[in-house]
């Protein structure tokens, strides 16, 4: 029986069949100090939480400074502070070719990995969290396939809806397809009002085929140039960044954020299940359509100017949620500050590793996240085992 | 507990149910069930498998909708609520209670309060003695464990309609009553609570009002102390169940 409520129990009109305390207190004596033990729990869960924060941000410094001095041509940090400092009237002013390097190339490309890192990594733990899935990610719901059919389509058959603003042909296509695809699946998947998880699934793996089978047409049909293009493109890809692919992609992230930080709570309560979101007052399926939305947004215009690239929004909010916890008002901003980190290292390497060739950034994300995930859960596992 | 969470609504609520049909394909789960809970009290719905009873509670609950019949709490129909409403007028513990891996028990007991890990929390998790395994990852815990940190979820609600799915299933005897205790510690505080139990010697024990629900019907409905008679449980149950009453005891095997 609870210490602390006893002076109300006391209170209280005795219980009609008398005994049943006695029994209550002989099963499971409370500690008084059990408040302590929920305050512990959060305080152990802070902790982590401020850790993980502080290492992602931490990344994200890293990438940031290493990607800025590192390439091609190597630029020493005291050249690139120059090139910051000199603007605001400090410091002596960096060299022409600095100015090039850095500010046509670098630092686009640069911005653009981060921003499209931070969106892929949103993008992927809103559809975990939407899911009840670790597994999930946009690809569900055939958004990847549906950009790249379109990005086939825009380059090999000339098709294009005209570029929307500040996007080439090419991105526009894909981004309208990787829409359509999504939206195809969410629309068959609803019935009366509902959408069955399975049924999604399942409507997601259909049209995945359709734009697959779209993009191998294309490919099948292509010359030699569009091929090459196309190839490059499937693979992803940074170089070349403009600053309006950089403005496309912070917009969908600063609307994705907006949009996915308030349904926090609800993805927690969606957790526990459907019907107990239902119960906890949750709005199910508004919820659903919202997350699917701005996952698909946010992945859409992020493969629209860099191309397929596998595994951020897989691994960077698997290693928050393992570090810190499911809880989404911190995973969904911290998966994006990971996300953005790992992004930015992997196209380092992709910019680094084979000088004076650069690597496709698909190819370092997928040769070095899947060995990496695959460590990380073999060791989630054995944790699970083995603590407690 | 108090009943802050429920700040405009009612802090009681009566709810009446009448003529409740619900029919899924080839078979009638319920057939025109009639029932009024009232604040104060705690009912209990006793059948054999497959009578009913959680489909009963899923519309009781709002959960479904049902075929025929309608549902008013406090006076009102019960779709008249909206989800956020209903969620603060009742709560609803299951049979299976979930299990959300990667939650550690005060956060999932802190998603009936909003998400808020405070001291409501800390105080259902002490009612149901599970507060010494606040910090525990829910993956960790046993069935019967689980169930009393869903029953803490529910209390951190302080939901003036409470609906217990079987609540001791899982459970051993001592902790069987536990729970029972605390249901009934709702009742006093002016909660209308609807339990669904198999263990009759324990719905006898504790019930104001028990219900025999078979077939989708309520066969009997009263004390317990008038219900229960073995013709009526030999009746329902199909079997030669025995009532040894003793004193005021009534028991049922």
């Amino acid at each position: 029986m609870s210490r602390s409520l006893s002076a109300e129990q006391a209170g209280r009109a005795a219980f009609r069949p008398p005994g049943p305390a006695t029994a209550d207190a002989a099963a499971k004596s409370t500690e008084p100090a059990s408040r302590d033990t929920v305050a512990s729990a959060l305080s152990a869960r802070r902790h982590a939480q401020v850790l993980t924060l502080a290492l992602a941000l931490g990344a994200l410094a890293l990438a940031a400074c290493s990607g800025l001095v590192l390439g091609a041509v190597r630029i020493p940090p005291g050249e690139v502070i120059a090139y910051f400092a000199h603007p605001l009237g400090l410091g002596g002013s960096p060299e022409s070719s600095t100015v090039a390097v850095l500010g046509d190339i670098r630092l686009p490309r640069l911005a653009l990995s981060l921003v499209g890192g931070a969106a892929l990594a949103l993008a992927g733990a809103a559809m975990q969290g939407t899911f009840r899935n670790p597994l999930a990610d946009p690809g569900v719901v055939g958004v990847s396939a549906g950009c790249a059919a379109g990005a086939a389509v825009a380059t090999v058959a000339g098709v294009s809806l005209g570029a929307l603003p500040g996007l080439g042909a090419v991105a526009a296509s894909a981004f309208v397809g990787g829409l359509l695809a999504s939206l195809f699946a969410y629309r068959f998947a609803r019935y009366e009002g509902r959408t069955e998880v399975l049924t999604l699934i399942l409507a997601g793996i259909a049209v995945n085929a359709i734009g697959l089978g779209v993009l191998g047409w294309m490919l099948y049909i292509a010359d030699d140039a569009e091929l090459r293009s196309l190839t490059g493109w499937l693979l992803g890809s940074f170089a070349g960044a403009h600053w309006r692919d950089v403005a496309l992609v912070a917009a969908l992230l600063a609307v994705g954020i907006v949009v996915l930080q308030p349904l926090a709570r609800s993805l927690d309560a969606l957790a526990l299940g459907e019907r107990e979101a239902s119960d906890l007052g949750v709005p199910v399926e508004r919820v659903r359509a919202l997350a699917i939305a701005a996952a698909s947004l946010l992945t859409a215009g992020t493969v629209a100017v860099a191309g397929s690239i596998s595994f951020v929004g897989l691994v960077a909010p698997h290693i928050v949620r393992l570090a810190a916890g499911p809880g989404h008002r911190f995973l969904l901003p911290t998966s994006a500050v990971a996300g953005a980190a790992l992004c930015g290292l992997a196209d380092l390497a992709a910019r680094t590793v084979a000088l004076p060739q650069e690597v496709p950034i698909g190819v370092v994300t997928a040769l070095v996240g899947g060995p990496f995930f695959l460590w990380l859960v073999r060791r989630a596992r054995v944790r699970a085992v083995v603590v407690r | 507990m108090t009943n802050a969470m429920a700040a405009p609504l009612p802090a009681q609520a009566a709810l009446e149910a009448d003529g409740l049909v619900l029919a899924l394909p080839g078979r009638l789960v319920l057939d025109g069930v009639s029932l009024a809970l009232r604040p104060g009290r705690l009912t209990v719905v006793v059948g054999p498998n497959g009578a009913g009873k959680t489909s009963l509670v899923d519309l009781l609950a709002g959960i479904r909708t049902p075929d025929a019949g309608r549902i008013t709490i406090g006076g009102r129909p019960l779709a008249s609520y909206s989800p956020r409403q209903l969620a603060r007028i009742r709560a609803v513990v299951r049979q299976r209670p979930p299990l959300p891996e990667g939650f550690l028990v005060a956060e999932l007991v802190a998603t009936g309060s909003g998400g808020v890990v405070d001291e409501r929390v800390a105080a259902a998790l002490e009612r149901v003695g599970m507060a010494p395994y606040a910090e525990r990852r829910v993956e960790t815990l046993s069935g019967g464990e689980l169930q009393l940190v869903d029953l803490a979820r529910a209390l951190v609600r302080a939901t003036p309609i409470l609906f217990l799915d079987e609540p001791t299933a899982s459970l051993d005897p001592a902790h069987q009553h536990a729970v029972m205790t605390i249901a009934r510690e709702r009742v006093e505080d002016g909660a209308t609570v609807l339990s669904v139990l198999h263990d009759l010697t324990l719905a006898a024990r504790y019930a104001d009002e028990l219900v025999v629900l078979a077939g989708g019907r309520i066969v009997a409905h009263g004390a317990p102390d008038e219900v229960l008679s073995e013709q009526l449980l030999a009746q329902v149950w199909h079997y030669p169940l025995e009532v040894v009453r003793r004193g005021e005891r009534i028991f049922i095997g």
